[in-house]
């Protein structure tokens, strides 16, 4: 709960990414309604020593509030130039959709601590029947 | 009264049976150093054989086999220098498809056991982190 109101609360903002850059976020380009969606968004520190990072995101197709996308483990401490993924996911609406997603850095100054949101980045993915024109995918693996 | 025979003495084992188990000794240290764990090695080339129905009216797309670990919940985090084995197909219509991406493992490979994903993808998608279909094979490879 505590994720949705972040994310719904800085899709009003912009992240400049001063301490953090999203570098990437993983996840199919189409994907059939009412299926798990699993994502990966990768943020790097830019800072010059470790910092805690946290992950948030949600949904824009046309829907208020946004629908958060779950992050089971939403933060996690990076060292310095190293970038770390956060796994989620979300159910497909029967709409096309764009995912945001925002980074986060751990802000503490005497008795002020907080998260700051840093960093933007979005990604599309669409409602698409191309996904049910392949079935029945298999691959096996052998020495040449 | 003189009895003129064969003296009946004690077989000495002792010097057939030190040989006999040195030589077997022998035999299975050479045998142990010679035969390698199952698996291959940095530089063989693996086959990938995809299989799968397609039931669109045609098109052009890719094959991508990655290398890496398979978390839960379909999670793929691929290794380094294994993640771009790629193939482009041509379908020309509904039907069974089998294909083959040949993957060569390079020089310097870590010895251990991988997982492995193989994907389509449409031409304009990111490989990694697009995918129309995909399906996992946990500890499809063993390098030594």
């Amino acid at each position: 709960m505590e994720q949705q109101q972040i994310a719904v609360k800085v899709l009003r903002q912009t992240g400049a990414g001063y301490y953090t850059e999203i570098t990437a976020i993983e996840a199919p380009a189409s994907a059939i309604a009412g299926s798990l969606v699993q994502i990966k968004v990768t943020i790097k520190n830019k800072y010059s020593s470790v910092i805690s990072i946290m992950v948030a995101g949600a949904l824009e197709y046309g829907v208020s509030p946004r629908p958060a996308i779950s992050f089971p483990n939403y933060w996690a401490n990076v060292e310095a130039g190293a970038s770390h993924s956060f796994n989620g996911s979300f159910n497909m609406p029967s709409h096309s959709v764009t995912i945001y997603a925002f980074s986060y850095y751990y802000y503490y100054y005497g008795f002020d601590s907080s998260w700051h949101t840093d960093d933007e980045r979005t990604k599309n993915v669409s409602l698409s029947e191309l996904q049910t024109q392949f079935q029945s995918l298999s691959a096996s693996y052998a020495k040449v | 009264m003189a009895e003129v025979g064969v003296k009946q003495g004690k077989t000495d084992w002792l010097v057939p049976a030190a040989l006999l188990v040195g030589g077997a000794g022998v035999a299975a240290g050479i045998y142990f150093y010679m035969k390698k764990p199952p698996g291959v090695d940095p530089g063989d080339r693996i086959k990938a054989h995809f299989s799968f129905v397609f039931r669109g009216d045609g098109g052009s797309y890719i094959l991508l086999v990655r290398f890496g670990y398979h978390r839960i919940s379909d999670w793929f985090d691929p290794e380094e220098g294994l993640d771009r084995y790629t193939a482009p197909v041509n379908l020309p219509g509904p039907g069974s498809y089998e294909f083959d991406v040949v993957c060569i493992l390079p020089d310097g490979t870590p010895a251990r056991v991988y997982d492995a994903e193989g994907s389509v993808l449409s031409p304009s998608m990111q490989p990694g982190q697009e995918w129309l279909i995909r399906v996992f094979k946990d500890k499809a490879i063993t390098v030594r």
